[in-house]
């Protein structure tokens, strides 16, 4: 288990203010964040490459915080991989073995083992040089790994390569660190990468942790407006809320939402696209929550169709092919829809 | 006159080559034409003498000195440099130094300075009490000896040394430190098993370049070692002393052999893509 307690650091303009954080040994985490978030200060805290001003890390219940990067069996995969360009990719591998003076037959043991579950036996004596980027990631994690760490640590690690290339790696990623049973701690700023990858997501923002969790609660019960935004949710609507017999009424412009929250004032309410019913010609499945409201655009997307409608205010409806052709939803038309006040999340920052 | 609101793309306006074209050739004929002086002046040197008078001359004890003396002083402080050159240098590339700007400027004093000036700060260095002291206790002299020779260089070539193997250490990425810290090597294995080998190149030319300043140095010589015959005379005070007594072909002689250890050593350092200051 990997422990971080009241963690304060600071590196240029990026800084980590009180970060707090546990990840469970044999997980797959991921910090989740845009540029210039505090991500890579983070790991290189935990890595020992950066100090820190306050707090603790805790690896394995010992604490490392004062322990030089050498004596922490953290490993460490830097976004250009940097491998050593005067080794080839066998001495890149058994180079952490060597320094640790590891008798030869262990060394072969353990770099045979590995190799073979990365599937890089037939690049061992290929020059750094020759190598591909997906195959440079590999090198690189089998670097890492064949120390035995108790952390893995990548820095944005897919993020030079290229879509196709991205998510055959993601999975490879993930069976690596299920077989080895590593716990691995991956920064991103790409989410369809961390819903690829995560046992659990970490979101931070200008070196904050702003919620933890699995990406689904995360995405249903986003902990405030920046993970919203960030997690590039639609029909984020500020206004202001009042009490309502349980209910919580939310004037945006000229409208009224009803949500089940408690919340009250200046807030953001949300309600995810898939979360909205469209109910034809007859009354909402949701009376208190009924609008009505004119198409302006209808877009297919892989797997969906993002329908926008004008209701007031601009909304955002996923549906599908089938339901388009049923309910005649066109370009201009107006449609009814509706959605449960328990969907609303109610956000105050 | 396009109005702003109107979006129409500019046609693209044709032609033009031949003033391209134009530009490119003047240019080359003045780099060309200054190249061209630069072999004038050195093959005019070179063609001075025979290659029978240049070989009689080479053969002269005289010269046969200052050569070894040069070779062996410059080699003797290049080893110094490399001694107290290479951790200065990563010093210099790795670490924050409180007075960053003032450090600098002072490493690059001797790079700036006229060479004579040098000299006269080691002369009056020597001269002070408690240097003079020391010098007594040890009975180790530096003024007008073979020694001060050394420290001459050293003063001067250590600078230039240093410079190229700072950009030695400055072009390789520190992740790669970072990364070899993390796989369990202390400071000194990393700087072992990942920097130096990576420098080795432009350190190599570092100290290429340190020894090449090292055979060339003449002002700060002149000053604190002097000009003695047979003595204190590296090449370039050969160079002088055979100049002030009018022989001119023994003076072009050793004009000679220093063209070609430079030449040699230019084209040593470029080959192992030396950075840094080179004048």
């Amino acid at each position: 288990m990997i422990r971080i307690e009241n963690l304060y650091a600071e590196a240029g303009e990026f800084k980590l203010i009180n970060i707090n954080l546990t990840i469970k040994k044999g997980e797959y985490f991921v910090l989740l964040g845009p540029t210039g978030a505090g991500k890579t200060v983070l790991i290189e805290c935990i890595a020992g490459l950066q100090e820190s001003k306050k707090g603790r890390v805790i690896l394995e219940g010992t604490d490392v915080t004062d322990f030089l990067p050498e004596k922490r069996r953290v490993g460490f995969l830097p976004q250009d991989y940097s491998l050593f360009p005067h080794m080839n990719v066998r001495q890149n591998i058994e180079f952490a073995l060597k320094i640790s003076r590891i008798p030869a037959e262990e060394i072969k043991r353990r770099v045979d083992s590995l190799i073979e579950l990365l599937q890089i036996v037939p690049l061992m004596d290929r020059d750094i040089f020759t190598l591909s980027g997906g195959e440079k990631q590999r090198i690189a994690l089998a670097r890492a790994l064949v120390m035995r760490p108790q952390v893995v640590l990548l820095d944005e690690p897919l993020s030079a390569l290229d879509e196709g290339l991205r998510s055959f790696l993601c999975k490879e990623l993930k069976r690596i660190q299920k077989e080895t049973g590593s716990t691995f701690i991956h920064i991103s700023h790409n989410f369809e990468e961390a819903i690829d990858v995560a046992d659990d997501i970490g979101i931070i923002h200008e070196g904050k942790i702003m919620q933890v969790g699995k990406m689904f609660d995360i995405m249903q019960n986003p902990a405030n407006l920046f993970v919203a935004k960030f997690l590039m949710m639609e029909n984020i609507f500020e206004g202001k809320a009042f009490n309502k017999n349980g209910l919580a009424r939310v004037q945006v412009g000229n409208l009224n939402l009803y949500s089940a929250s408690k919340k009250e004032g200046e807030v953001s309410a949300v309600i995810r696209p898939d979360n909205i019913i469209i109910s034809g010609n007859g009354k909402g499945h949701f009376p208190e929550n009924t609008l009505t409201g004119k198409v302006t655009n209808i877009s297919e997307r892989i797997g969906f169709i993002k329908i926008n409608v004008d209701a007031g205010i601009p909304f955002v409806i996923y549906s599908n092919k089938r339901e388009l052709q049923e309910k005649e939803i066109k370009e201009g038309r107006e449609i009814r829809f509706s959605f449960d006040p328990s969907n609303i999340h109610i956000l105050k920052d | 006159m396009k109005k702003i609101t109107d979006n129409t793309p500019d046609k693209p306006r044709g032609g033009g080559k031949g003033s391209e074209s134009a530009f490119k050739v003047g240019f080359l004929i003045i780099f060309l034409a200054y190249i061209a002086g630069l072999v004038i002046l050195f093959l005019a040197t070179i063609l001075f003498i025979d290659f029978a008078t240049f070989k009689t001359c080479v053969m002269d004890p005289e010269i046969q000195f200052s050569v070894k003396l040069s070779f062996i002083t410059a080699t003797i402080t290049t080893i110094i440099v490399i001694i107290i050159g290479v951790p200065s240098a990563y010093a210099l590339s790795r670490y924050k130094i409180p007075a960053g700007t003032f450090v600098d400027t002072i490493l690059d004093l001797p790079i700036v300075l006229p060479p004579p000036v040098v000299g006269i700060c080691l002369l009056i260095l020597f001269r002070h009490p408690i240097v003079k002291q020391m010098v007594a206790t040890t009975g180790v002299e530096f003024v007008y000896t073979q020694r001060g020779i050394i420290l001459a260089q050293f003063a001067i070539a250590s600078a230039f040394g240093i410079r190229a193997m700072k950009a030695a250490f400055d072009s390789i990425n520190p992740r790669l430190e970072q990364v070899a810290r993390t796989l369990g090597c202390n400071s000194f294995q990393t700087f072992l098993h990942v920097t130096l080998p990576l420098a080795k190149n432009g350190l190599i030319a570092g100290i290429v370049m340190t020894w090449a300043r090292s055979i060339a140095e003449f002002g700060p010589i002149l000053f604190f070692c002097g000009a003695t015959r047979m003595k204190t005379e590296v090449m370039p005070v050969a160079l002088f002393l055979n100049l002030s007594i009018g022989n001119i072909e023994m003076t072009v002689a050793i004009c000679i052999v220093m063209m070609m250890v430079s030449t040699i050593t230019l084209i040593i350092f470029k080959k192992l893509g030396g950075k840094g200051y080179l004048w």
